[in-house]
């Protein structure tokens, strides 16, 4: 009894000299008013949207929502969440306003170089590719012919994936598009040697019409689709490591309280807190084992990108 | 008139909701991030063989590809225990657990993309009029044993699950045709695209042989079918499909013996359905569909007789003493053609509802509802000109309890009502146990009725003849008579069957095998037999006990080689009062697949099946069971890539080991010999 008492008393004392650290970090900052742009019609951004307000709240930060549009010269910080808040951001805000992107394809990142404001960060859509390669590696070790699908958006990085491939003794095939009519075709093609197919966001390889063929044809060959979205496991992809609006809120709020303390322009950041999901239905009708996905994600999270 | 205003109302019905809800668009708004639809719903998803309550065959589609088979039925033959035989070239018969129901098999329950295409009249399946091309097939799951409590009544000795291919997973033209022996001329043209936010597929084909040498039984079979999907959001979509036939096939004994059962004639047919499903995924595992479908189909078949068949009979009848069997021949040795028709139309229409939904981690339910009217029209069958009707009311539960990693327990139920029989209930439970991952034991029970056809129920089938003079002895004349041939006594009632099985399947990814066995054991009673009282009817007679087992072994040696086994057991019980039952199973079955790729883009493969002597119930005399068959399809195929177009060249050869008899030990002779055919297709 007496034991219980001391470790209450110095869980006590840990608690008092935490929250004093905090708070004269909070005070020892600048204080800033954040504004936070949503994409119209985004709904995984509205939901990120609502838990950095939630969080940023808790750390004594102002927040304004306001839609994207109008003048924005006013704002300390404007955190732009989805690729349309960013390019409406960048086109309208003037140099001496802090922009922090989340969200932000790489594509539309790159097309906006020159003209954007003041860079307090960029939280990129899409997960590091290295990251889906793990998560092969780790859940589907037997199936190392993997497919890839790249439109556009992808072709530039496609050296870079099929080294990281390589490293992981993957073998990587590789079906190149320009259109969405090409998808369906291209994983025909692909299913027939592949075992696993990738899918890295690609505004034109993955969009409500092309994710039917693509799922449709891939199951029906018996080859699992790994997927970087929850919407994607939801549409039937076998597994998917993804960020929850709750987790890209999370690395958000840590980038703006960052920024606050005068840490200065951070670096582009791939999303950096993530969740493993596995679709059991699809999974069990393709007659595959595959550990708990609290397991693969606790792997994954050990495993160099 | 109404059915004018029904045609009316679909034509405004789908433009309407092409204006109102656009094609999903595309952003570069971080796609596949935001609502995506849900494609992979759990109607869509094939039943996992090793967590299945039920013993599972899936036919996928490689086999089905590969297996050389024109005849959609012969795809059956990877399934163990199945047997496939060919009452005449155009009739080819399916039967899981023996040849217990005949012709008809109407044990089987067999669905198309979710709907049942049971014969309300015949029972079973017709399966030459099935009309789709085997390449419209995305893949066959057979159940293999009762499971009334999720797909309904008449899934009684097993069910067949035909699943056609998606739209969404095709895209532009397709041509196939396929020459052969027997006169086969086999082709159908495909299209799939998308338009006004419609993703469709549509084939039209044909298929034609000139049957077995020794039967009338050319066919020629023209058929359409489509099939299309609106997404009306990501959680909705909205599905037709539409399926046309035409059929014309000779039917008739040629009278080898000189005296013809029916001679040889044509016999017409044509039908068309269509069914339109509603439904709404938010997940895998919840969703709820709603569908309504309408069937329709005529058989114009007039049949000559030799009366004089009958006119023995009767004779008989009146002194077996004065007029032996025999008798009729010598009194009237010409024949005595007589020409009946044998018409009818059948129509059936139905709505389901049904909703799957997860509850949690470890709870997950499948509930419906559906009503259905069949009716049919004979006035030959049925002596009135009244169509005859049956209206179905059922719901059904399944709830599927994973308490523990390693325990589920599966249980359902069914309550059905019939007007043509009484209530009943059809429950099924399975438990299964996982103890280490890919390894599944399974233990089950499962309860199902055969409701009675509308042919067993309300038969009445007579013909009247005309007044006949013998030229031998012109002091015997028969005078107009009225021949009854069947004739239903109030018809009997469901037959039954009690189901206990134990299973265990596995999967190997290390070493790329996977299969399953089971024991099983079951009790049919009330089986439908004939007896002749003054005309034969139909009462409930047999009770038969059919135990057995199953082995199915799937192995990927390396890539480009897949080898599949299955072997069944079988031993059948019965008392023989209305039917040769304990004769109508094989001992044992073995089937065998061979797929390999070779060299130079070459594709072989090998599809084998012995079935063990066996007896068709309805094959006449002699009682005794016909030799055992072995079948060999042997196909060679090359691709050719132009681009983004692909063809394909196979030679295929069945029946390779030679003739056999498929169906009758005597007349009529239905035997099965070797046959060789070119298929050709191109994808563009």
């Amino acid at each position: 009894m007496r034991g219980l008492f001391l470790k209450l008393r110095f869980f006590c004392w840990l608690l008092l000299a935490v929250a004093g650290c905090r708070v004269s970090v909070a005070l020892g900052a600048e204080p800033i008013t954040v504004r936070l742009l949503v994409s119209e019609g985004n709904v995984f951004a509205a939901r990120t949207a609502t838990q950095l307000e939630t969080l940023l709240h808790n750390n004594d930060i102002d927040v304004v929502a306001e839609p994207a549009t109008g003048s924005q010269k006013s704002r300390r910080l404007v955190v732009a969440i989805g690729a349309g808040a960013w390019r409406k951001a960048v086109d309208t805000l003037g140099p001496d306003v802090a922009l922090l992107g989340v969200m932000v394809p790489q594509q539309t990142l790159e097309q906006s170089v020159g003209r954007r404001a003041r860079l307090a960060g960029v939280i990129l859509a899409e997960p590091p590719p290295s990251r889906l390669l793990n998560l092969i590696q780790l859940a589907l070790p037997y199936r190392r012919q993997v497919g890839l699908i790249a439109g556009p958006q992808l072709t530039s990085q496609l050296g870079r994936i099929e080294g990281a491939a390589a490293e992981r003794g993957l073998h990587l095939g590789i079906e190149k598009v320009t259109q969405e009519a090409e998808v369906g075709p291209a994983v025909e093609r692909l299913v027939q040697a592949g075992t696993a197919l990738l899918a890295l966001p690609d505004g034109t390889v993955h969009t409500a019409n092309t994710v039917q063929p693509l799922l449709l044809i891939s199951y029906r060959n018996g080859v699992p689709v790994v997927a970087y979205s929850e919407a994607y496991l939801r549409a039937g992809a076998a597994l998917a490591t993804y960020s929850t609006p709750e987790q890209l809120a999370r690395q958000s709020a840590e980038m703006v309280i960052a920024y606050r303390e005068g840490k200065g322009a951070l670096p582009i950041q791939s999303p950096r807190y993530f969740s493993v999901g596995v679709n059991q239905a699809v999974v069990r009708s393709l007659d595959l084992s595959l550990p708990s996905p609290e397991d693969i994600g606790n792997r994954l999270r050990q495993m160099k990108e | 008139m109404a059915r004018g205003i029904r045609r009316l109302g679909l034509a405004f019905f789908l433009p309407t909701l092409s204006a109102f809800a656009a094609p999903l668009a595309s952003s570069d708004e971080a796609d596949g991030f935001g609502d995506l639809p849900v494609v992979l719903t759990a109607s869509r998803l094939r039943q996992a063989v090793a967590e299945a309550p039920s013993a599972v065959t899936v036919i996928d589609r490689e086999m089905i590809e590969k297996s050389g088979v024109r005849q959609i039925a012969d795809l059956m033959r990877f399934v163990p225990g199945a047997i496939v035989g060919y009452n005449d070239g155009n009739r080819p018969v399916v039967t899981l657990r023996g040849g217990m129901s005949g012709v008809y098999a109407s044990g089987l329950q067999v669905l198309i993309d979710g709907v049942s295409v049971y014969s309300p009249l015949w029972g079973g399946m017709q399966w030459e009029e099935l009309p789709i091309a085997v390449s419209d097939i995305e893949r066959i799951e057979v159940i293999r044993g009762p499971n009334a409590a999720i797909f309904g009544p008449n899934s009684f000795l097993g069910v067949i699950n035909i699943i056609t291919r998606e739209p969404a997973a095709d895209g532009g033209f397709r041509v196939e045709a396929r020459m052969g022996g027997d006169g086969i001329a086999d082709g159908a043209g495909r299209y799939a695209g998308v338009a006004g936010g419609w993703r469709y597929r549509a084939t039209l084909g044909q298929r034609g042989s000139d049957g077995f040498e020794t039967r009338p039984d050319t066919q020629r079979y023209l058929f359409g079918n489509a099939r299309a999907e609106y997404r009306i959001d990501h959680t909705d979509a909205l599905q037709l499909t539409a399926r046309w036939a035409n059929n014309r096939k000779d039917l008739g004994d040629y009278a080898e013996t000189g005296v013809s059962n029916q001679y040889p004639h044509t016999a017409f047919g044509h039908s068309a359905d269509f069914q339109v499903r509603w439904t709404r995924a938010q997940s895998a595992d919840d969703e709820v569909w709603v569908q309504y479908y309408h069937q329709q189909s005529a058989t114009q078949d007039r049949v000559t007789i030799d009366a004089r068949l009958q006119i023995d009979r009767v004779l008989n009848g009146i002194s077996p003493v004065l007029f032996p069997t025999g008798s009729a021949f010598i009194l009237f040795p010409s024949a005595l053609p007589y020409t009946v028709d044998l018409d009818y139309a059948v129509v059936r229409d139905g709505i389901e509802l049904q909703q799957t939904r997860r509850w949690g981690a470890s709870l997950r339910s499948v509930w419906g509802l559906e009503t259905r009217r069949d009716a049919v029209d004979s006035t030959r069958l049925f002596g009135t000109r009244d169509e005859r009707t049956a209206f179905l009311t059922r719901g059904f539960s399944n709830v599927e309890w994973k308490w523990s990693d390693r325990w589920t327990l599966h249980g359902a139920a069914m309550i059905e009502r019939n007007t043509n029989a009484k209530a009943a209930w059809s429950p099924k439970v399975a438990l299964t146990y996982e103890p280490f991952i890919g390894h599944v034991f399974r233990v089950g029970s499962s309860r199902a009725q055969r409701t009675p056809t509308l042919f067993e129920k309300y038969v009445n089938y007579y013909f009247d003849t005309p007044s006949y003079v013998s030229p031998v002895n012109p002091l015997v004349a028969i005078p107009p008579a009225r021949l009854q041939i069947q004739m239903s006594r109030g018809g009997p009632n469901s037959e039954s069957i009690l189901s206990h099985e134990i299973g265990y399947a596995f999967s190997l990814p290390n070493s790329r095998l996977s299969g399953d066995m089971r024991w099983f054991s079951d009790r049919l009673g009330g089986l439908v037999g004939q007896i002749n009282n003054g005309g034969v009817t139909f009462i409930n007679m047999d009770d038969v006990y059919v135990r057995g087992g199953d082995l199915t072994l799937n192995w990927l040696p390396r890539a480009g080689t897949r080898l599949r086994m299955a072997f069944s057991k079988t031993k059948i019980y019965a008392n023989d009062q209305g039917g040769t039952y304990s004769i109508s199973a094989p001992d044992n079955t073995v089937s065998l697949f061979l797929g390999q790729s070779l060299a130079y883009g070459l594709e072989f493969s090998a599809n084998y099946q012995r079935v063990g002597a066996m007896f068709w119930t309805d094959a006449g005399s002699p009682k005794r069971p016909i030799a055992p068959i072995e079948h060999l399809n042997l196909r060679l195929a090359k691709a050719y890539h132009f681009g983004a177009n692909r063809a394909e060249a196979a030679l295929v050869v069945q029946e390779a080991l030679g003739n056999h008899h498929a169906y009758y030990l005597s007349t009529p002779k239905t035997i099965a010999s070797r046959l060789a055919s070119v298929q050709l297709s191109l994808d563009f």
